[in-house]
């Protein structure tokens, strides 16, 4: 039996960008439904790492956000009932070589412009920021500001909070069609039935470019395979989260920070860690195109195994209990696809936030929230829009 | 009843785990020290026997039921063992004895039959057997009942007879009643249950997880357990260290 429903504004996707989305508007008082084909957390948000890394973003537009979105972070911490185990641990940026720390040096001069409060350390002091570093590291950068947060819970706290102030979570929904006329959104399709609403909001990830399909619109966002491991949780080995500087590489493609091996290349490798609450290590990452598979691969697991026992020789006679892999909504030039589409009045993009999504997604749902309710956002968000593509 | 020992190492306690999985029951139910984990949770239990009073809680205790205490009287031996099928052998029943590959050993009979004080449908159960083939007994079955299928109530009250309570992730200590209650919100997919509840996510990864009281949740939530997608196993399938799968050797 199909029972028609209606809602002020739909959220496609229950992941941490529709969650947040979904939290903003209803805490404006909208009348909010959160439209999801499978489960709350169920694609990215829930296979990923909790980095709050802003100096990995570019500085622009992006790192602004990024910025934004980290101060939303402990607001966010108090008012959702869920512990999102957010913590403002600092982050490191690991160098090995004299031309790492050359390009890293070069790196932290354009951040520092950029207003963000990092800095160079040496070998001294990283003894005391990250004693399990490796003792050939030559040095690191520092942000005091960067933090982390368990991305299943984020997602699942901010959902619980939105549906406690009134909105409605229909898992197992998938939209089969969005029906337009006039140029305006007036209903979705959905495998539990007809939904009637004049706002949409594409939060779909991965799957963005089907649901844009169904507006006719093309919005690129494609699956970008991540690979991470977890140990099994021990005592406090890590205090801050931890990066080499080839992650820079790979996310900006910054000359000189590019991974040194072949294999780490091919799979777009560099190495993360971080050790959560629980005292689990998750190792990462890769960055492979691999369509919507989200398999692990011995060659990933061998090179990040590796990696974590260069940088981490303290970690090497840990056990590993289990790999996973997520797929990233990755776009095109690697920055969010966000706001309002030419031509179709009541669409609304949130979503390509490749691997940015969980630091992003206070600042995302906040401002989706004002231009879906009030037509104009706080922010600039022109650079995200989907027409930069064309 | 058996009361507290009269005299220390009365009893033989045999303990069959041959997993190092994160499991404790039997080390927490003991109350004289005779069994203890050593390590760690995964450690197999320790056991001192002259320490046994022989009060079964072990047994009672073991979600496998892999514990056999035995006790010499009188040229024979009394062997106790914990049976989770069923029928339940009555008193006075002369019962198979069967090894650890289930071939048949000799005749047994039995002394004392009683269901399990816990509500997990299990049958402790001492039987008289000769000392040689005690020692290799691993389970019992009733001469001309074995064939006999359970009634479909009994061993349906079997599985649900797990008390709501009941771990079923003993890693995460996650119990039947968190998994009921987010089946019954809606969750459909296993993975997905497993990202919710912590259920499968410690140590053992799920490998000591139970698969059956999972798919019996989701039939009684009206869903399909196939569509359900099990959780799949991904590498590695046992803890591996980080150097091992660095392809490393210690040297290096």
């Amino acid at each position: 039996m199909m029972e028609v429903l209606s809602a002020e504004v739909v959220v496609i996707g229950g992941g941490v960008i529709g969650a947040s989305a979904a939290y903003y508007l209803a805490r404006e008082g909208a009348e909010v439904m959160i439209v999801e084909a499978e489960d709350l957390a169920s694609g990215a948000s829930g296979a990923c790492d909790g980095f709050l890394f802003l100096q990995s973003k570019i500085p622009g537009p992006h790192m602004d956000m990024a910025r934004e979105s980290l101060r939303l972070f402990p607001d966010i911490a108090t008012d959702l009932e869920v512990d999102i185990e957010y913590d403002r641990c600092g982050s490191l940026v690991l160098a090995r070589t004299a031309e790492g720390i050359k390009s890293l040096k070069a790196q932290v001069k354009k951040l520092k412009g950029a207003g963000l409060e990092v800095e160079m350390v040496g070998q001294e002091d990283l003894k005391e920021l990250c004693p399990a570093a490796a003792p050939g590291i030559k040095g690191a950068s520092y942000c005091r500001d960067d933090a982390q947060v368990n991305p299943t819970k984020l997602t699942l706290g901010l959902a619980k909070k939105a549906q406690d102030l009134g909105a409605t979570i229909m898992i197992n929904c998938r939209v089969e069609n969005i029906i337009i006329t006039n140029d305006r959104v007036r209903e979705l399709r959905t495998s539990a039935g007809s939904i009637h609403t004049r706002r949409v909001v594409c939060a779909a990830g991965i799957g963005s470019n089907q649901i844009g399909k169904m507006a006719i619109i093309d919005v690129p966002v494609m699956p970008r395979k991540g690979q991470i491991l977890v140990t099994e949780p021990v005592e406090r080995i890590l205090k801050t989260i931890v990066a080499d500087a080839s992650y820079l590489g790979v996310k900006q493609g910054i000359e000189g920070l590019e991974p040194d091996t072949e294999e780490a290349r091919k799979l777009g490798l560099s190495f993360t860690a971080e050790q959560t609450k629980d005292g689990n290590i998750l190792l990462g990452s890769t960055r492979e195109y691999a369509g919507f598979d989200t398999e692990t691969t011995p060659e990933a697991i061998k090179t990040i195994a590796r990696n974590a026992v260069e940088f981490l020789p303290r970690v090497s006679e840990l056990d590993v209990i289990r790999s996973f892999a997520g797929l990233r909504p990755y776009s095109p030039d690697g920055l969010p696809i966000l706001g309002t589409v030419k031509g179709i009045r009541g669409f609304y993009l949130a979503t390509g936030h490749s691997g940015d999504g969980i630091s992003l997604a206070p600042i995302t749902g906040k401002l989706i929230a004002e231009l879906v309710l009030d037509g104009e956002t706080s922010m600039d968000i022109s650079p995200f829009s989907l027409s930069r593509f064309k | 009843m058996r009361g507290p020992a009269e005299k220390s190492g009365r009893y033989k306690l045999l303990m069959e785990c041959p997993q190092e999985i994160p499991c404790d029951p039997c080390a927490s139910a003991c109350s004289t020290g005779a069994i203890s984990l050593e390590r760690e949770l995964c450690s197999r239990p320790r056991v001192r026997e002259e320490l046994c009073s022989g009060c079964l809680s072990c047994l009672e205790a073991c979600p496998v039921s892999c514990i056999y205490l035995m006790e010499e009287v009188e040229g024979s031996s009394l062997l106790t063992l914990a049976l989770d099928r069923l029928p339940r052998p009555r008193k006075g029943d002369e019962v198979i004895l069967k090894d650890a590959r289930g071939r048949e050993l000799g005749r047994g009979r039995v002394v004392r039959s009683k269901k399990s004080r816990k509500d997990s449908g299990l049958c402790i159960l001492t039987v008289r057997a000769p000392s040689d083939l005690a020692a290799i007994t691993r389970t019992v079955e009733v001469e001309g009942r074995g064939a006999e299928y359970p009634e479909p109530e009994e061993a349906g009250a079997h599985l649900s007879g797990r008390a709501e309570d009941f771990s079923v992730c003993r890693c995460e200590e996650t119990s039947r009643a968190t998994l009921k209650v987010a089946i019954e919100a809606g969750v459909r997919h296993a993975r997905n249950l497993r990202r919710l509840t912590r259920m499968g996510l410690g140590l053992c990864q799920g490998r000591s997880c139970a698969d059956l009281l999972l798919k019996e949740l989701f039939e009684q939530a009206g869903c399909d357990p196939a569509k359900a997608g099990m959780p799949r196993a991904r590498v590695p399938l046992r803890p591996v260290t980080l150097r091992e799968l660095s392809g490393r050797t210690r040297e290096e």
